[in-house]
């Protein structure tokens, strides 16, 4: 019996792995981050009017599966612009990004990573716990198993950025 | 011992393993569109605040996401208790991989991994309800069957996290700890009315209401009922010379409870009471078979305050919680004279629970550090026949429980997390005793989590076991020490697209100082830190969850469980689970949830094998028909299965008959609706 079962369950499982291993395969937070990612354009105001037709650029700084799960939006249209995105290593590379996402393992020089950004009024979000307090402008956080987010004004202000009245409304903190 | 896993269900084994893979290949294979939960008129961030993603807090004290979690966890949603139809917490965890229930007719015990003592309170299980400890301070036991204090419609989702856990919670989270998070104010928005009806005339009965009427507060109150005329006839074959092994009209069961609770800013309150009264049918402890006066009476009561503030230098919580149980039996029994009398026990625990932790961020450290105190300041004990007042026997005490946790959640490298804790906990009766648990979170691939986990957990004696003497059969033993397991796991985890998950886990476990009642040189029956146990299994688990609604969940559990000392296999320990459910949606916001459910036979108090069975439950389930309304039913053991669950040491009656077994329910429906507004 015991010997059947294991057998069943090798059956069932050795097609899942062969057929469905090679997608991309995240848990589903990251799917739900990624999708913050793609939709806070349409509810934040930048400084720039940008030209039509240049790329949305969303750059990538440190260690996160976001990177993936991203890639294959790439192209997408995000304002009618298409969505490009890239990973960097420091500062230097900041210069086409329009939003920059910060992963956990940069939590120790995020000194130096938020005045640049906020300087070259690039939008900074991040999953690190207290992103917001730290300075950054939206923090993104799992409240009750949903992933919920907290506005930093002050830090947004600083580099021109406004959100808008819909995101202020459904926010869960806001500092200002 | 071949013999003792033989499959002993009432369907043939070819067509058992059939109806499991086409459970399976249906949950595979996913029907596209039409039958979209919701269709969604809310915005991009709207929707991303409502869709659900899988966090634990019972793990680690703080919320973490389930990859990141230094145990195995299985997190239960509302959306599954709703569409598999479950009727109370036990039936809940026993769809739960690993998990089994024993259900003696009066409580509900719960066993973990192949481990559950016969004749035992329910003591091996932290319970916790919104993160407040629910085991009483008198048997520390869990009231985990109909006897839990919340109404399962109000569970936001239930968190099952396997392994010890006592580094972070003491007492009693010794093969696990579950937290169950119940909704709150802003979920009801409005009013909820409920109402079943199913087999035995069981009535239920629910009135809620909750919202958000500022921006800061959130309320929501509560109360239901539930009442059952239970079988109207048992048959106990064994208790044949007393009404022909019939218990007639012995199985009713009538519950209530309160349940209110508001947040404001950073502090939430929570007040919560259940009364339950059911008739016994078994006659145990030596009782007079088939007669209407067995009984027993719980009441809960809990009021809990928290304080929780996050972000700012570190995250605080502080929680204070005042507890009430009082546990009711009546026994008839013959007295001195041969006469029919009730003999009463009537006990009452009362404790206040404080506890206080903080968590911060240093580099790549993220530190918790706590303390708990636990006054109880009543564990009274009362036995008492009131027609021979002189028999009664009294007992008084109280206790102090400190607890000084710290776990340090360090990420050595961005794939790599390493957890260390540690919990002293001070009594006042056996000194000190304390607990590590070290985990390493290996993530190689974002598709992939290896753990592997040690840890070690302890279980208190209690008050009854420490101070109950009647001076007839059983006395005192203020000398116990507590239980004590240690528990080495590995786990893997694996993601297959967005849609499915498998978990893979091996533990070996041993657990010493077991206490166990035995009877003394002087005849007397005493508590004694006797056995030492050692279990190994394995687990595998594939679950799957599409957008069309599909979903499914399939658990194979093996494991084997021994005294060290005889290598005697453990009594009420199936070898074998296996748990299987799919969901399917159907036109017009309807769902289907099949329910499979196997366990291996089992070994009663006599030692005696107890076959075991695969059971089946059917749930339909629409939402929406008219605006608000769910209208749900249920099938339960669909095949009618007879099957039934070892009888405890305690299952004798006055005539000093042993009960073999106790029989369970066969096919039952309930129907039931609720109404939101």
């Amino acid at each position: 019996m015991v010997l059947r079962l294991l057998t069943t369950l090798l059956l069932i499982l050795l097609p899942l792995t062969v057929s469905l291993g090679h997608g991309e395969a995240v848990p589903q937070e990251y799917l739900v981050k990624a999708k913050y990612l793609l939709n806070m354009p349409l509810f934040v105001e930048m400084p720039f009017q940008a030209k039509k037709g240049s790329p949305y650029t969303i750059c990538l700084i440190g260690d996160t599966p976001l990177e993936s799960v991203l890639e294959t939006s790439r192209g997408a249209l995000i304002n009618n612009r298409p969505l490009t995105i890239r990973k960097i290593e420091d500062l230097s590379q900041m210069e086409s990004c329009q939003m920059l996402f910060i992963a956990s393992s940069e939590r120790h020089r995020l000194q130096t990573l938020l005045p640049e950004a906020q300087r070259r009024s690039i939008l900074t979000i991040s999953d690190m716990r207290d992103f917001s307090r730290l300075g950054g402008m939206i923090s993104l956080l799992t409240v009750n198993n949903r992933v919920t987010f907290d506005l930093n004004l002050f830090a947004a202000g600083k580099a021109s950025i406004s959100f808008s009245t819909h995101l202020l409304k459904l926010a869960r903190d806001i500092i200002k | 011992m071949k013999a003792e896993f033989r499959q002993r269900s009432d369907l043939p084994r070819p067509c058992f393993v059939l109806i499991f893979l086409l459970m399976f290949l249906i949950g595979i294979f996913p029907i596209p569109a039409s039958a979209q939960e919701e269709p969604s008129s809310l915005n991009p961030i709207e929707q991303l605040l409502s869709t659900e993603v899988t966090t634990v807090t019972g793990a680690s004290k703080y919320q973490q996401e389930l990859t990141d979690a230094p145990a195995s966890v299985t997190i239960v949603t509302a959306d599954e208790i709703r569409k598999g139809g479950f009727r109370n917490l036990a039936e809940i965890l026993n769809s739960v991989g690993g998990f089994y229930t024993t259900y003696v007719r009066s409580f509900h015990n719960i066993g973990v991994r192949g481990f559950s003592p016969l004749g035992d309170f329910g003591t091996r299980i932290l319970l916790m309800v919104d993160n407040y400890r629910l085991n009483d301070g008198l048997y520390e036991s869990a009231p985990m069957g109909s006897d839990f204090p919340v109404d399962i419609d109000l569970i936001d989702r239930i968190e099952i996290i396997r392994g010890p856990g006592s580094s972070l919670y003491g007492t009693d989270a010794f093969l696990a700890v579950i937290n169950v998070i119940t909704r709150r104010g802003m979920d009801i928005r409005g009013g909820e009315i409920s109402t079943s009806g199913g087999s035995y005339n069981a009535w239920t009965g629910r009135v809620t209401a909750g919202g958000k009427p500022a921006h800061d507060i959130e309320l929501m109150f509560s109360g239901s009922y539930r009442n059952s005329a239970g079988q109207q006839n048992l048959s106990f074959p064994e208790y044949a010379s007393s009404n022909y092994g019939v218990a007639h009209n012995l199985d009713g069961e009538a519950s209530w409870d309160l349940f209110a609770k508001a947040a404001w800013q950073d502090f939430s309150l929570l007040v919560l009471h259940q009364t339950r009264d059911k008739s016994v049918p078994t006659a145990h402890y030596g009782t007079i078979f088939n007669d209407p006066g067995e009984s027993v009476g719980d009441r809960h009561t809990l009021v809990g305050l928290t304080y929780a503030h996050f972000g700012g230098w570190a995250d605080l919580t502080a929680r204070l919680s005042y507890n009430r149980y009082q546990v009711d039996s009546d026994y008839p029994i013959l007295d001195t004279t041969g006469l029919r009398t009730l003999n009463r026990d009537d006990n009452l625990g009362e404790w206040v629970d404080s506890d206080l932790f903080a968590s911060k961020t240093i580099g790549n450290h993220l530190l918790t550090v706590g303390m708990e105190f636990r006054w109880q300041f009543t564990e009274y004990l009362h036995n008492f026949t009131p027609s021979e007042p002189l028999s009664s026997l009294e007992l008084s005490n109280h206790s102090l429980v400190q607890g000084y946790y710290v776990q340090d959640e360090y990420h050595l490298l961005p794939q790599l997390i390493l957890y260390a804790g540690l919990r002293a906990d001070i009594y006042d009766n056996f000194g000190s005793t304390f607990n590590p648990r070290a985990a390493l979170v290996w993530k190689p691939r974002e598709s992939t989590v290896l753990r592997l986990t040690y840890g070690e957990a302890f279980r208190a004696p209690n008050a009854y076991e420490l101070y109950y003497a009647d001076g007839i059969y059983q006395k005192a033993n203020p000398n116990l020490n507590p239980e004590k397991i240690r528990t080495l796991e590995v786990g893997w985890d694996q993601y297959y697209g967005e849609t499915i998950r498998t978990t893979v886990t091996g533990f070996y476990t041993r657990i010493s100082d077991l206490l166990e009642q035995v009877t003394d040189s002087d005849g007397l029956l005493v508590y004694r830190n006797q056995s030492r146990v050692e279990s190994k299994g394995v687990e595998l688990q594939v679950e799957g969850k599409w957008e069309s609604g599909f979903s499914g969940r399939l658990s194979y559990n093996y494991q084997y469980s021994t005294y060290l000392s005889t290598g005697q296999s453990l009594a009420n320990s199936p070898r074998t689970l296996v748990k299987g459910v799919v969901t399917a949606p159907l036109p017009h916001k309807s769902f289907a949830t099949l329910e499979m459910l196997y366990g291996s036979s089992r070994l009663n108090a006599n030692r005696q094998e107890i076959s075991g069975a695969a059971l089946f439950n059917l749930t339909l389930l629409n939402r929406d028909l008219v605006p608000g309304l769910d209208l749900s039913a249920s099938v339960y053991n669909l095949f009618n299965t007879h099957y039934s669950v070892p009888s405890g040491p305690e299952h004798f009656n006055y005539l000093n008959e042993s009960l073999r077994e106790i029989p369970q329910d066969g096919i039952t429906f309930r129907i039931k609706a609720t109404y939101r507004f």
